[in-house]
């Protein structure tokens, strides 16, 4: 399992693998047009990953299109073989439908979720 | 690139009565997109709620890139107003065809056309179960490089006050999608 960092664009999220901290956070927006190319390399840096390995996934998304949801799920699923694992899903106190986008994830992969409301004034 | 504002650019003073509050008509391509969906960004997203609606905005817009004809003019407009204090928007587009996927894009309206019709005709809120099927799609449907193969079509319905409407409208310089969808925030 090697470093992963992709810096943010307009379109596309930041996505950095904290090693030290055992942390992957994906930030920002991602409404790519063509999420599958974009997260292809993601995926790819998942499949290296011990199933032993101990990761917290931060998923701090503004907006994403149906396209890249479909390759978020792609990354959970890839990731629901290690034992070791924790989504922390963070969503704005009044954004429901990002708290409940976070919920459909939760329903479909065996996965633990943790939300994490955060104060958009804060 | 053609996009005009009304003097209405503040959704949230608007009076109760549908603004345009912009009108999109030009090639859609990439760039011309971005600055769209840019503008509209700065026009409609004013409170936390008001992402909802712009979500849908971001689906119809890249629906545009991806299944317009890149060759020909696409229109987008976006109608608003105030009710009870709450923001609705009314998204509308219309955009050729690209040349061969018109069967496509039939085969595809007669797919999704009788849940339109199932909603439409049901007042019961247990009428069809959107975040059920939200996640049916998301888990067993398809995907291509160019999009979520419906997702964003349920992805729509499910926030919209009604599911979005499509048809495809034959004209002299050929087949043309229209799309309609209306949006609230905070519903």
């Amino acid at each position: 399992m090697g470093p992963l960092h992709i810096a943010a664009t307009a379109k596309t999220p930041e996505i950095t693998f904290y090693e030290e901290e055992q942390r992957l956070v994906l930030s920002g927006r991602s409404i790519p047009e063509n999420a599958v190319d974009f997260y292809r390399p993601v995926l790819e840096w998942a499949q290296g990953i011990p199933v032993d390995f101990k990761l917290v996934v931060q998923v701090q998304l503004e907006y994403f299109n149906t396209s890249s949801s479909k390759c978020l799920l792609d990354l959970f699923k890839r990731l629901e073989n290690s034992e070791a694992l924790e989504v922390q899903w963070y969503f704005d106190a009044d954004d429901e439908d990002m708290l409940e986008a976070g919920e459909d994830y939760d329903h479909i992969v065996s996965v633990p979720f943790k939300f994490v409301e955060v104060d958009p004034e804060a | 690139m053609l996009l005009n504002d009304a003097p209405h650019t503040r959704v949230h003073c608007a009076a109760d009565r549908w603004s345009t509050l912009a009108d999109f008509c030009a090639l859609p391509s990439t760039e011309n997109l971005d600055k769209l969906l840019s503008h509209l960004e700065s026009l409609m997203v004013q409170r936390m709620e008001d992402r909802r609606a712009f979500r849908s905005v971001i689906e119809c817009i890249q629906n545009l890139e991806r299944h317009a004809d890149p060759e020909k003019e696409a229109r987008f407009t976006l109608l608003g107003r105030t009710m009870l204090g709450q923001p609705q928007f009314k998204i509308r587009s219309l955009n050729a065809i690209r040349p061969k996927e018109t069967a496509e894009v039939a085969s595809w309206i007669q797919q999704y056309g009788p849940l339109q019709e199932l909603a439409m005709s049901t007042r019961s809120e247990a009428g069809i179960d959107w975040r059920e099927l939200y996640r049916k799609c998301l888990e067993e449907g398809g995907r291509t490089p160019r999009g979520g193969a419906g997702l964003g079509w349920i992805s729509l319905a499910r926030t919209a006050v009604k599911p979005p409407f499509m048809r495809i409208i034959h004209g002299n310089t050929g087949p043309n999608l229209f799309f309609s969808v209306d949006v609230a925030c905070g519903s």
